[in-house]
């Protein structure tokens, strides 16, 4: 589905009556692939609690849940017995960080920085914005604007929060910006303008109800008034052209993935995903889990040539399993202002175990089902997003603050992986940076926001003025 | 210089700085008149057009009055300034967003429904609360800690409208054809028979555009109605044809 046909076609199915100059719009015919999942870990993940733990300094683990693979940098805590509520409920869904790192650890890499802010939506922000290195676009717009102008939906973002933001650059086309879905069990009503709707007009009569439309839309004096308006314009075009488009694919079956109403869904003439075995396998919780709902249907946007930038992140709410046991700790991370170990165990735990099952769906689907073109993971990137990291010991209460402090994960076949871009300070559990020429650690440099930035940037062939450097850490032949 | 002579040099300068002031203040006053009373020469020709205009449809469905716009400085504008047509009132610069609320009030006071009738995906999923909460310019900050509404109409928002108005429609259909002689909306059409003669037609039209867009249809818009209405349709398609065609047109979505 490229933007690029379906803009032509559009216009001249319409006869141009109505569809704003197709020259209004920049089209981006840039036919390469290039994926970006941002995983917003909401709340505060903190990278000494997970992939740069230790049992040294105030942020020490005891050694019998530190877990150090051989031939890696890395290291992880396995999972605690987590409870909320004084062992009123247990907390954790058991998947052990072991499990993700002895799978992946060749293409993870943590990158240490400390942040500049401490405030949630703000930080949050700045996580994907780089500080506004990159006049203000977050990196998921630089990559939908970059690589996106193929897709019909390039840039969807289900995250919450300070991560479900715009970033601030004015100039961006509006097709780069996020498109926000609240519900991933409901985006494929989105996709059809009339389908399953009860009573539905056949197709030629839809198509002749469009057209009495838009001809009497265009005698209004609503619409001679309002014709060069930037708001009408774009409704129009995505009114005309790529709703057009969506339904032209059937997209709308493909992403059917409710399976708590299915005998509902049967009354209107609508079947489930042909995708929905695969699907729940994956995600068995799917209709209960929000995260698992996001990122299956993260997956299948990418995998039907939709989107290439996806945006996924925890609830921010109690996930209960049965009943009895919590997946997930309330506000996700940020939960350890009350028990620091429990949310980061047990929200690591879950955030990595949904990263897991994506990449393993990605890496067995082939760009565009092509063998040829190799597996979407192979031109992937996973960016675990988070605000900041929390304090490094927690006192009495067994609850943390925020801290500027900490490291980012990056999960990709595109970076240098096995390595930890910096290093840690065992003493003081602080994460230091490292020196931009060399790679190599230095406790004089803290990384920002804006060098990271630049590397996700850079590891997707993607350049801009006052762009960090670090080429030794880009595999070579991205 | 001895002090009577600093005395009367004082008062001469306090003198002319009082009276230059004044005389930039006067000028300025003298300019906001000048101005007020172009915007108020301009108004008068705006509303005069009117009757040279196409206008209005019908001569016969007076045109609401609308005295909110009278000018302070418009003396001689009362007549006119009453019958301020739909052309003034499209003059602004500024579109808004009608976001899911009002959009939802508007759907609900225009087709006489209730509003958990309008539109359920499935017969199950609110449209305006769950479905299309984000497209239609809403945000759940408490169940989804969505902060921020988003600025400008997504993306998919025109599918939403398209399956929001369907549905709609079809509710509203189905509630007049039980309602029969009294129905509320299509009073005009008969839904379980053939379509309706040109004259029912024309003021089922009216009825429907003072209904969903709070306007007459002008001259152009009844036309192409009329033209449409050969197409070979039954009653209640071609109801549901002019509620869908008028009730999701672009003019719904902004004010």
């Amino acid at each position: 589905m490229k933007r690029r046909e379906f803009l032509i076609n559009g216009t001249l199915f319409m006869g141009g009556s109505l569809i704003p100059s197709i020259n209004s719009f920049s089209l981006n015919t840039n036919s390469e692939k290039r994926y970006l999942f941002i995983v917003a870990a909401a709340g505060g993940a903190s990278i000494v609690d997970s992939f740069l733990s230790s049992t040294e300094g105030p942020a020490a683990y005891s050694s019998n849940v530190i877990n150090k693979p051989d031939n890696s940098p890395f290291s992880c805590v396995l999972p605690l017995n987590n409870s909320i509520g004084d062992g009123g409920l247990k907390l954790g869904n058991g998947y052990s960080q072991k499990t993700f790192l002895d799978k992946y650890k060749n293409e993870m890499a943590v990158f240490t920085l400390e942040g500049t802010s401490v405030t949630h939506s703000v930080a949050a922000k700045r996580s994907l914005t780089g500080d506004n290195i990159n006049k203000g676009k977050t990196l998921g717009e630089q990559i939908a604007l970059s690589y996106g102008g193929q897709y019909v939906l390039p840039n969807i973002n289900m995250a919450s929060g300070g991560y479900a933001v715009t970033g601030n650059d004015a100039t961006l086309p509006d097709w780069a910006k996020a498109e926000n879905i609240s519900d991933p069990l409901m985006f494929a009503f989105s996709t059809h303008g009339f389908k399953g709707v009860k009573n539905t007009p056949s197709s030629e009569t839809m198509e002749l109800n469009r057209l009495l439309r838009s001809n009497l839309e265009k005698n209004s004096t609503f619409y001679k008034k309002n014709q060069h308006s930037k708001m009408v314009k774009n409704y129009l075009h995505n009114r005309e052209i790529v709703m057009r488009s969506l339904e032209k694919g059937d997209v709308m079956t493909q992403f059917l993935i409710d399976l708590k109403n299915k005998k509902e869904y049967q009354k209107y003439n609508l079947s489930l995903s042909p995708q929905m075995n695969a699907i729940v396998n994956a995600f068995p919780n799917l209709a209960d889990d929000p995260m698992e709902a996001q990122t299956a249907l993260a997956f299948l946007l990418v995998k039907n040539g939709l989107t290439n930038v996806v945006t996924i992140s925890p609830s921010q709410n109690l996930v209960l399993f049965d009943g009895k046991i919590a997946h997930t700790s309330p506000t996700a991370f940020d939960w350890s202002h009350t028990d620091h170990k429990g949310a980061q165990n047990s929200m690591w735990s879950y955030t990595l175990q949904n990263i897991d099952r994506l990449i393993e769906l990605l890496k067995n689907q082939n760009i565009d089902n092509d063998p040829n073109k190799g597996s979407i993971w192979e031109k992937s990137i996973i960016y675990v997003a988070t605000e900041f990291g929390r304090d490094k010991s927690q006192p009495n209460s067994g609850g943390s603050g925020h801290h500027l402090n900490n490291g980012s994960l990056l999960i990709s076949p595109l970076i240098k992986g096995n390595s930890i871009y910096g290093s840690l300070d065992k003493k003081t559990s602080l994460t230091f940076g490292f020196d931009s020429k060399t790679g190599l650690p230095d406790k004089s440099v803290n990384m920002k926001e804006g060098d990271l930035y630049s590397l996700i940037a850079k590891a997707m062939n993607i350049s801009f003025p006052n762009q960090k450097e670090f080429p030794y850490l880009i595999k070579k032949n991205t | 210089m001895n002090k009577i002579s600093k005395f009367y040099v004082s008062i001469f300068l306090v003198t002319t700085f009082i009276s230059v002031s004044c005389t930039k203040k006067i000028s300025s006053l003298k300019k906001v008149e000048e101005s007020s009373q172009k915007t108020s020469g301009d108004l008068e020709k705006v509303t005069n057009q009117k009757d040279s205009s196409p206008g209005a449809y019908s001569s016969e469905s007076p045109i609401p009055s609308n005295s909110s716009n009278s000018s302070k400085n418009s003396t001689d504008n009362t007549k006119q300034k009453k019958d301020i047509d739909n052309q003034v009132l499209f003059a602004k610069n500024e579109l808004l967003w009608k976001r899911y609320k009002s959009l939802e009030d508007s759907l609900a006071s225009g087709l006489d429904l209730d509003l958990d009738q309008i539109c359920k995906e499935v017969g199950v999923y609110s449209c305006f609360n769950k479905v299309y909460l984000s497209a239609l310019g809403g945000n759940q900050p408490f169940n989804l800690s969505q902060y921020n509404r988003p600025l400008n109409p997504t993306i998919i928002t025109p599918i939403s409208l398209e399956r929001i108005i369907l549905s709609a429609c079809e509710a509203r259909i189905e509630k007049d054809i039980l309602l029969e002689s009294n129905a509320k909306i299509f009073r005009y059409i008969s839904l379980d028979s053939k379509k309706p003669g040109v004259e029912d037609l024309k003021k089922q039209t009216v009825f429907l555009y003072r209904k969903l867009l709070l306007r007459d249809p002008i001259e152009e818009e009844m036309k192409t109605i009329l033209e449409f209405s050969d197409n070979p349709l039954s009653g209640r398609q071609l109801a549901k044809s002019l509620c869908f065609a008028i009730g999701s047109s672009i003019e719904i979505i902004f004010i």
